[in-house]
């Protein structure tokens, strides 16, 4: 144990007694920073913090519930407008719902399905991804031809073969979505592991005989975690459009529960009655969620990759 | 005395396929390493010199079984090239490696004391946390890194410190060979110093082995008892350091420490210079017989037709014309 057995060994605790620790600073506290620096970035943060806020407590706010259907203004555009004094701050739909409280519901339950679904997507993509990249060869093409074949079926079809199959409900919905999405993660992934392992620490971890298991996860995973946090934020504004999209179509959530594209697409079925409030708040509300995502994951992709640019 | 590490006849193929390549063309060879055998005796340094490509890092690689190789790698009584990986495992603590780019060799993700104690915990996953951290902490005080400097991460540290956090990795484990793979290429040459001056004390007092890969002559002539000369996957000379040195029998070895410069005007331009012409040749199609001869200022055509073989006592020249620079002149 000749190693162990400093020259020195008081003078060693001398001074191992005299200094404190230092803490380092992760090239993850680096681009903390830099994120924070970003005006884009940060007002991107601000905006889907709103967004959370109001989806999160917006229901305890309101006048009324979300499926209390008032009898006195339904269908009638003259009364259902804004209405302050009643209660009724973004207006009442064409069934004297309140729109504030459904509007809270349907964004709660679009950053839900696409919370969900991103995280089944990036959990199911960066694993697959890795162990492809990381093992190569044979067993590399024919995962990557599996996922060519997956990339290949026109998404929407099965999404809707997937809810009429299983019902019409919120799990199969973001069970469906995310695991449609995955292949495209898989794709970025694998790319990224192939150049991490030609890495000088990788071979070092080989050498040592660090199982493959614990390199995938303690030495490539956590250099993926850059790319991966970036493609997540922007893979959900594109689960939250997919799944408004299936709501317009009729086929996502189910009354009395609202989403974001159902009220969008009852909005927009109303717009000849002049009920212009039933399209516009449930689409800024949808914008703001977009927007501060983009502005997320465009800040995110700064802060992490400063060299790229 | 038996030595610690015998290397016999080992040989490595690269199969390589082109872009576009049908799945049955058959790929191409490119022979890396050559029937190389050498031994190493416990305590001894082996210096490993040549050019870039010639095969002197994946020999290093293939006795760690990192790129497939044949022939026989024997170490502790057992062949390491037939061993399942079950087995090799058992041995791979004994032998480390310490490689070329220190800051590439060390993620960027972990810190310093998770990366030195990764061997650690990787062969021995009994020790608890508190002791790996306090070994992790005489390792570095060992290379001359600060122990508080535990938590920080290696972008923080300079080329030389990284090269230091990489040794102290190596190690941990206490090991009985220690490959370097030109752990001093990348740095400066007053950092070179150090930290060849670190090595060759934790050599003395490890009692460790060492390969030491180098293509910088000055720096395998101040740290090898032994060296060895590689061109084109093969052995040319090996000898004994101050032999090797003072009078080179190989043609290659002396037109190597003919370039190598000497700190002194006058005699460097006494100097006669024996310079190579052309490139190494592609190794997927090496010259016949020996694969010096294109270059050599010697060749004759006896060296077209035969393989020379690695024959003396002591001193291994594989040539067919071996001698002194004068008398060949």
């Amino acid at each position: 144990m000749a190693l162990l057995t400093p020259i020195d060994m008081t003078a060693l605790a001398a001074r191992m007694a005299n200094l404190d620790e230092v803490k380092g600073r992760s090239l993850w506290a680096d681009a903390r920073l830099r994120f924070f620096r970003n005006k884009a970035a940060v007002a991107g943060v601000v905006l889907l913090a709103f967004c959370a806020t109001y989806a999160l407590f917006g229901q305890l706010i309101a006048a009324h519930t979300y499926d209390f259907q008032n009898y006195d203004i339904m269908g009638e555009a003259s009364k259902s407008g804004p209405n302050w004094a009643e209660g009724y701050y973004f207006g009442a739909d064409q069934q004297g719902r309140d729109l504030f409280a459904r509007t809270a519901m349907g964004t709660r339950i679009s950053l839900i399905v696409g919370l969900i679904a991103t995280a089944i997507s990036v959990t199911l993509g960066t694993l697959y991804g890795a162990v492809s990249g990381y093992l190569g060869g044979r067993v590399d093409a024919v995962m990557m031809r599996l996922v060519d074949i997956l990339m290949s079926i026109p998404y929407l079809f099965v999404l809707i073969l997937f809810l009429v199959m299983f019902g019409r409900s919120l799990s199969v919905l973001y069970l469906a979505i995310g695991l449609l999405s995955w292949p495209g993660m898989a794709r970025i992934v694998r790319g990224q592991t192939l150049t991490l392992k030609g890495r000088e620490y990788i071979e070092a971890a080989q050498a040592t005989g660090v199982s493959s298991f614990r390199i995938i996860i303690r030495h490539i995973v956590p250099n993926l975690m850059g790319i991966v946090v970036v493609y997540a934020t922007l893979l959900v504004p594109d689960v939250i459009i997919g799944e408004s999209f299936i709501s317009f179509l009729g086929l996502g959530v189910q009354e009395p529960q609202t989403s974001l594209g159902t009220l969008i697409s009852d909005g927009a079925k109303s717009v000849y009655y002049n009920t212009q409030w039933e399209i516009a708040f449930p689409i800024a509300f949808f914008m703001m969620v977009m927007f501060g995502f983009y502005f997320v994951g465009d800040g995110l992709r700064d802060a992490l990759d400063p060299k790229d640019r | 005395m038996t030595p610690l590490l015998d290397v016999r006849d080992l040989s490595v193929v690269f199969r390589l396929r082109r872009e576009g390549d049908m799945p049955w063309t058959p790929p191409r060879q490119l022979q890396a390493v050559r029937g190389v055998s050498f031994a190493l005796q416990p305590g001894e340094t082996l210096g490993i010199v040549g050019e870039s490509g010639s095969g002197k890092s994946t020999l290093a690689r293939a006795l760690i079984r990192m790129v497939p190789a044949s022939g026989q790698v024997n170490w502790a009584g057992e062949d390491l090239l037939t061993l399942s990986r079950a087995r090799m495992q058992r041995h791979r603590s004994a032998i480390q490696m310490v490689f070329q780019d220190p800051l590439a060799s060390l993620n960027p993700r972990m810190t310093v004391g998770q990366i030195i104690a990764e061997p650690l915990r990787t062969h021995y996953p009994e020790i608890a946390a508190p002791e790996v951290k306090a070994r992790v902490q005489l390792a570095m005080d060992r290379v001359g890194l600060l122990p508080n400097q535990i938590n920080r991460y290696p972008h923080e540290f300079s080329g030389g410190q990284c090269q230091r956090i990489g040794i102290a990795r190596a190690l941990i484990v206490e090991p009985k060979l220690l490959i370097c793979d030109e752990p001093v290429s990348a740095l400066d040459v007053s950092i070179q110093a150090q930290v060849i001056n670190l090595l060759a004390e934790l050599r003395r007092d490890l009692g460790l082995s060492m390969i030491f890969i180098a293509h910088d002559l000055s720096v395998v002539k101040h740290i090898s008892d032994r060296v060895m000369v590689m061109y084109l996957g093969r052995v040319m000379e090996a000898a004994p350091k101050r032999d090797l040195f003072s009078r080179p029998d190989h043609p290659y070895t002396q037109a190597l420490l003919s370039a190598v410069p000497i700190p002194d005007p006058a005699k460097e331009r006494a100097k006669r210079m024996i310079p190579l012409q052309g490139d190494l040749p592609s190794p997927m199609a090496p010259p016949s017989g020996c694969v010096f001869r294109t270059r050599c200022p010697r060749a004759a055509a006896r060296c077209a037709a035969e393989v020379p073989a690695l024959s003396g006592e002591g001193r291994l020249v594989a040539c067919h014309f071996p001698g002194p620079l004068e008398q060949a002149a």
